[in-house]
């Protein structure tokens, strides 16, 4: 239904990549204002507000004097952006700086010292300019917001980072008139550091908006121009789980069709319609989503989109995220159990909407859909698992010792250093793959073997084009030293073997399924070891009794 | 005709299914392996190679009855109880 004044509409009303200023266009965090404006009200003297990247902390930020109405405190926004690499008197100079501006104060109400007087003595800034800004506000108290608060935390020594932190406190605690408001969500490691240090700060998490808001702002921006119906409004805030971000792109990309269209009413197809036009507008803002995290939690996260596709195709066979990762060759490690426990904690995934009882335990949904549909896309867990190896320095440190050790013809040092590579990571897989090289063409193809069937759910093709092919009739076990042929022809060695061919063929053919039951494989794989052991113990036994 | 055997068995878990398959057939093995223990007249050899393919059984039903399979009876046998009406 295009109208005369609608299709004339050119201009996209949805905000995407950059704060929202606008008091109109702000919907919801009532709760979050209120907790701000209750400890202000106590006199806390810091707050401190944490969140994803791109969950609409500095536009929360930027509103809290919109919305925070406390009449005896004022409010200054400063963003720490690009101070990260500074000395601190130059970011103590530039944050005074953007305090005289953001007030409006007129030249002769505060001086501001020079560049020079702040290098010389940086202490001015608490000693002789914040004084003098008190005195102007007449009692009433400094708030200042401190935006991208944590950039000043991830850089090396020599910087502001050392001492920032410390002497915020320290001027915080000794001056009676000053409050600060951090954000932070940069990083997810970085939070528990500043939490540390600001230990008696109440915080408050910067999280997804409720439907409410959520509808507020997709409806909002664009009323009287297009018209969602409710389907259309269940279906994005099933996309976006009311995250403000992801909500403002799949907006945004409705609207962009609606104007192609001429057809200004929207329905639960139109929305489904966007989804893949939204996933690139949206790909520098889920770049950036992604990149704050660490490796480990990248991994789990595309463990978890991947075994939402695996449910959603095949519901029987759902698998939890532990046996997906081992599935996939993975040893599971301390660091991947608590980079689970993470990214529940910070919500990037939540337990599927189940009767608790019917939940089975590691298996979750990643909370918002969009992000799924583009990690599934982008980041598949198999590209993915291949980051790990970037863990451990040491491990790589060493990961290049060894090679050049195997490429000088030395196996014996060069598999020494590779077993010491993956013992500082298991999930070395370079290392793991030369390994297996180096131990097969010293003649330890049992060792070899096992690799390489761990290699092969790792990298399939890998192992396919550059191991050398497994003889599956061939006694799986190392056996060892000059066990007499006759041992070998025993019968029950006979059986054993016979019983591991059995299996690697079963395995062979589950394997070539459609779905392959990996629990299936993993308990033959598991028995075929159980074989190979007794194997081992006859042959030492029928050859001490020769 | 279908043969009872060769029916799967209808549990809730596929990997269940499939081990419960081998489970019989690996018992069956067994059962036919102490009959033929059982047979008259025996020879050293043939009693040699009749526990060689017993050893192998025992093995393989060792492994194959470990606490992995022991949690998916036990799971099987929740669900079941969950489902049942009052």
């Amino acid at each position: 239904m295009a109208s005369p004044t609608t299709a004339l509409i050119k201009e996209n009303p949805y905000i995407i990549g950059r704060p929202i200023y606008e008091p109109e266009l702000f919907f919801g965090r009532e709760d979050l204002f209120q907790f701000v404006a209750d400890n202000l009200a106590k006199q806390a003297k810091v707050i401190l507000l944490h969140g994803q990247r791109r969950i609409g902390k500095s536009s929360v930020l930027s509103q809290i004097p919109n919305f925070v109405r406390l009449p005896d405190f004022v409010f200054v926004s400063l963003s720490l952006e690009g101070q990260g690499d500074k000395p601190l008197a130059e970011v103590l100079h530039v944050l005074a700086g953007e305090i005289l501006a953001e007030l409006d104060f007129a030249p002769d109400q505060v001086a501001l010292p020079d560049k020079a007087a702040f290098q010389q003595r940086y202490q001015v800034f608490a000693e002789l300019f914040l004084p003098q800004v008190y005195r102007v506000l007449a009692g009433k108290k400094l708030v200042l917001l401190l935006d991208e608060f944590d950039v000043l935390h991830s850089n090396g020594p020599g910087t502001a980072v050392e001492q920032f932190f410390p002497y915020l406190h320290e001027v915080v605690d000794r001056h009676e008139s000053l409050f600060i408001i951090p954000v932070v969500g940069r990083r997810l490691n970085d939070l528990p550091n500043l939490l540390n240090l600001f230990r008696e700060a109440p915080y408050q998490e910067v999280g997804l908006l409720k439907p409410e808001p959520t509808y507020h702002l997709i409806t909002e921006p664009a009323k009287g121009v297009l018209h969602y119906h409710a389907d259309a409004l269940a279906a994005i805030l099933e996309l976006t789980a009311g995250h403000p971000y992801f909500t403002q792109v799949l907006c945004f990309a409705v609207f962009t069709q609606a104007r192609e269209r001429q057809q200004w009413q929207v329905h639960r197809v139109d929305v489904e319609a966007v989804i893949e036009r939204a996933i690139e507008i949206g790909e520098g803002g889920l770049a950036w989503f992604r990149d704050g995290l660490p490796i480990p939690e990248r991994v789990v996260l595309s463990a978890v989109a991947e075994s939402q596709r695996q449910r959603a195709e095949a519901p029987q066979l759902a698998t939890d995220i532990l046996t997906l990762l081992q599935h996939h060759g993975v040893e599971l490690t301390e660091t991947l159990y608590q980079a689970g426990l993470r990214l529940l904690e910070w919500h990037f995934i939540r337990e599927p909407a189940l009767l608790p009882s019917a939940h089975p335990r590691h298996v979750y949904d990643v909370t918002i859909d969009l992000v799924r549909r583009w990690l599934v896309k982008r980041y598949p867990l198999r590209d993915e698992i291949l980051e790990l190896e970037k863990l451990d320095p040491q491990a790589q440190r060493l990961y290049g010792e060894a090679s050049q050790l195997y490429q000088s013809g030395n196996l014996t040092a060069a598999i020494a250093a590779y077993e010491q590579a993956l013992s500082h990571n298991p999930n070395h897989f370079s290392s793991l793959f030369d390994l297996a090289n180096a131990y097969w063409e010293t003649q330890r193809r049992d060792r070899a073997r096992a690799l390489y069937q761990r290699l092969g759910l790792v990298d399939p093709i890998r192992v396919a084009m550059f191991a050398p092919p497994l003889p599956l009739s061939e006694p799986a076990t190392e056996l060892p030293p000059n066990i007499a042929a006759s041992v070998l022809q025993h019968p029950a060695i006979q059986s054993l073997v016979q019983r591991i061919a059995d299996h690697q063929t079963k395995i062979a053919q589950e394997q070539h399924k459609p779905h392959p039951n990996w629990n299936l494989i993993a308990h033959w794989q598991m028995s075929i070891h159980a074989f190979e052991k007794s194997i081992q113990q006859l042959c030492q036994r029928l050859e001490s009794r020769r | 005709m279908m043969q009872m055997s060769d029916r799967p068995i209808p549990t809730h878990n596929d990997t269940l299914s499939a081990l419960i398959t081998e489970l019989g057939e690996e018992s069956q093995q067994v059962a036919a392996l102490i009959n033929q223990l059982r047979l008259p007249h025996l020879t050293p050899q043939q009693q040699v190679e009749i526990l060689s393919e017993l050893l192998a059984s025992v093995v393989h039903l060792h492994i194959h009855c470990d606490a992995s399979f022991q949690d998916l009876l036990v799971a099987e046998i929740e669900d079941l109880t969950r489902a049942e009406p009052d």
